[in-house]
Order: C-alpha cells, then structure tokens, then sequence
C-alpha cells in the first residue's frame, strides 16, 4: 500500500498510533519508579472505566506490581494496596528481581490497553471503508439506472419526476439522520466515519423512495380487484406512475419510503458508537 | 534487560515520499464516493437538458469523469492527503511533543523519530546525553 492510499484509507493513523504506543511503553519501562507508580494508577483508573474483557485480571496484576515498586521505592502515598492473595514471585520482602518482573507486568497492562484502544481505532477504519465501498458501488449502480433510462428515452416528465422522488427521499432521510445524531457521541474521533454515513443516507433514503414510489402503484393495482370484471386490474403504465401531475399521492409514498432504510443506518450507528464509547471508557482520565 | 537503552547512535529512518501518481491515485479514491455521485447526477440533469440516448450517455461520462478529476486533483492540490485528518493529526503531533520532553530508552527514541518523521514534525534530540547516562545508570543498578 503507497502512502498516500494508507492515509487516504485511514490506515495510516492506525499505524501511527501504533508505533507511538510501543515508544510509549518503552519509555514506560525505563522510567523512575515515582512516575512508574504514577502511571500504574493512571492506568488503574483507566482500567476501572472500560470494557476489556480480562480488566479484572489485569487491574489485580496492576496493583501487585505497583506494590512491589512502592515496597522498594519506600513509599505509600497514591498506590491501590494489593489484595490478600499472593502471586508467585512477587511475595514481600521485595528484592530488586522484583522490581524488574514489577515493570514489565505494568508495561503488559499498558501494551493491553493500548492494543484495545488500537483495535477499536482499526474497528472505525475498517467499517468507515466498508461503508465507502457501498457507497461507490450502490452510485455506480444508480448511474446505470440513470443511464438505462437515457438510453430507453424515457419521456422527460417521468425522468424529472423519478428525480424529484429521489430527491425527497433522500431529504426526508437526511432529516431522520438529524434525530439520530442528536443522540450521538461526537468527542470522540471517528476517522471519518460518520462522514461516510452522512454521505451513504441520501443515497440509499433516495433509491428506497424511487423503488416504493414505482413498487405501491404496482403492487396495488394487482392486489385491489376492479370492480366491473372482478379480475386484477391493469397494472399503471410506467409514464403514469413517474408523472407528479397525475398522481400527485405518491410523493408521500416516496416521503414514507424515504425513512425506511432507517432501521438500517441507525444499526450501523449503533454499531459505531459501541466502538467509540470503548475508545472514551478507556481514555487516560486526565490529559497528559 | 531487553529493552536498556545503549548511547549508540540511533539511524533514522528515510522519509518516505509519495509520487504524483500514488498522490493523485489517493485524491481519487478519496473524492469516488462524491465523484460516482457527480457522474449520474451530470448524466441526468445533461438529458433534461434536452442530450437524447447515448450521448447524453457519454456526455455524462466525460463531464462527470473530468469533475471527479478536478476534485481529485484538487483534494492533492490544497488539502494535504498525507495530512488527511487534521485532528488526529494534531493529537499524535501533542502525544509525541508530550513524550520527546523527557528522556526515554534507544528504542522508544527511535520508534519517536520513525513517527516524527511521517508526521512531518521536525526532528530533535530527545534527551541530552547526560540525561540517558542517567538512564542508562538507574536502569543498570535499579534500587
């Protein structure tokens, strides 16, 4: 992958934040034992906030080994005593081993909960290409549409009308993402993601209003029995369907056709906000 | 202990540049969702407009490709794709100032100025040699 791709695509941050952390947590290992326990705290109340899965194995290995560092150090103050139960190896009196296995464990924690956090970064990435990806394709898609109605000569009063369904579907869905992201989580960064999504409604909120607008008048006139001959009636020519003048209800069929993709994009949101609020719950507690 | 960090000189990496083909491939897939957009909307609105079968067909292709390659070119052009997100951007370039303050190991240094350097960030020395001597000393002889 070329660099420009990768920062075009996202990845790159990724990488980047990547490569930070494990600078990070090399520093983290060498550093003095005062900001050692510091940062086992800091991580301590990182932990305590978010949903990784083993937090609880790791916030007991945590406290253990900022025990020994402490024990060693001399001091008390700001460090979360370790529980009744002993690991092998890091049983007091302390010796200077200890002091050892005690830094490494804490730049485990620390590695755990970066590589959560990168995951989670990787997570948005991926679904904001995904969602790209469909993007494309469901355009490309919609312009042979456009261009199959071209090259069929469609009359120009049922292309415009086709295009003013599509364009009220696509209004009333963007409407619907003012609601939905009224309850989002926008402190947290999520590489462009709602971007796309804000790009991908319109597009979809449209296609669904065109195809209820053509589907209903369709599917009525073969369900509603004609009342002189008792068979199905005939279908509307397509000319009569894509003409405003003559039928001017579907315009609220589309506007209601318009909102269902909604359940749709409001999954995808879900999906996104349970990535980011896994960012948020295991954000450093204060800006360092 | 494995990751000690020794005075040695530490190589820096080579700064990876970008072609102008690399460069313009990545303002046009940045700009395709808007540009296959751009391409049907150009096809339809030319047909209103009174272009009949497949040269409205191929009207529409060219105007519209040229527009997707106009925003292609001007994605390059005046925002910097390998700056593509200027916050992120700004947290990374906050977290590594944050970190280069003080002194830290070889390794971390090195993976510091691989980042600084893809950042764009100007490069510096992060400790002073008699800061790592300290380092390196503590590290040796933990208490």
């Amino acid at each position: 992958m070329t660099t420009s791709l990768e920062w075009a695509l996202g990845y790159g941050y990724v990488r980047l934040w990547e490569r930070l952390h494990r600078a990070e947590e090399e520093k983290l290992f060498a550093a003095p034992p005062d900001e050692l326990i510091a940062e086992a705290t800091r991580d301590t109340l990182r932990l305590q906030g978010s949903n990784l899965e083993n937090r609880d194995l790791l916030l007991d290995q945590l406290q253990r080994a900022a025990s020994v560092l402490a024990f060693n150090a001399g001091v008390s103050a700001g460090v979360v005593p370790a529980s009744a139960s002993v690991v092998a190896g890091l049983a007091p009196p302390f010796h200077s081993g200890d002091d050892l296995i005690a830094r490494r464990l804490i730049r485990q924690v620390r590695r755990a909960i970066n590589e959560y956090r990168d995951d989670r970064r990787l997570a948005l990435v991926r679904a904001r290409n995904q969602l790209l990806k469909t993007i494309i394709l469901t355009a490309l898609v919609t312009y042979q549409l456009v261009a199959l109605a071209v090259l069929a000569g469609v009359p120009r009063p049922a292309f415009t009308s086709a295009i003013a369904y599509f364009l009220i579907g696509a209004t009333v869905g963007l409407f619907n993402r003012l609601y939905l992201d009224a309850s989002a989580e926008t402190a947290v960064e999520d590489y462009g993601l709602s971007a796309a999504r804000l790009l991908h409604t319109p597009l979809l909120c449209g296609l669904a209003a065109l195809g209820g607008a053509l589907i209903v008048p369709l599917l009525s006139a073969q369900i509603t029995p004609a009342i002189d001959t008792g068979a199905a009636a005939a279908a509307p020519p397509l000319a009569a369907i894509f003409d405003i003048t003559q039928r001017p209800f579907t315009l609220v069929l589309a506007a209601v056709f318009g909102l269902t993709p909604s359940a749709l994009i409001s999954r995808l949101q879900s999906e996104a906000e349970k990535y980011k609020s896994d960012l948020k719950s295991s954000e450093a507690p204060a800006a360092h | 202990m494995p990751t000690e960090p020794d005075a040695s000189p530490v190589p820096r990496p080579e700064p990876r540049q970008a072609s102008w083909r690399a460069k313009l491939m990545a303002g046009l897939i940045v700009t395709s969702p808007v540009g296959s957009i751009v391409i049907g909307v150009v096809t339809g609105a030319i047909f209103i407009l009174g272009v009949d079968g497949v040269r409205a067909v191929l009207a529409g292709l060219l105007v519209g490709g040229a527009s997707w390659l106009v925003m292609g070119v001007a994605v390059i052009a005046y925002l910097p794709v390998d700056r593509a997100n200027r916050s992120i951007h700004k947290e990374l370039m906050t977290r590594m100032e944050t970190m280069r303050a003080d002194p830290m190991p070889a390794s971390a240094e090195t993976q510091l100025q691989a980042l600084a350097q893809e950042l764009g960030a100007a490069l510096s020395s992060t400790a002073s040699d008699e800061e790592r001597r300290r380092l390196i000393s503590q590290l040796q002889h933990p208490r």
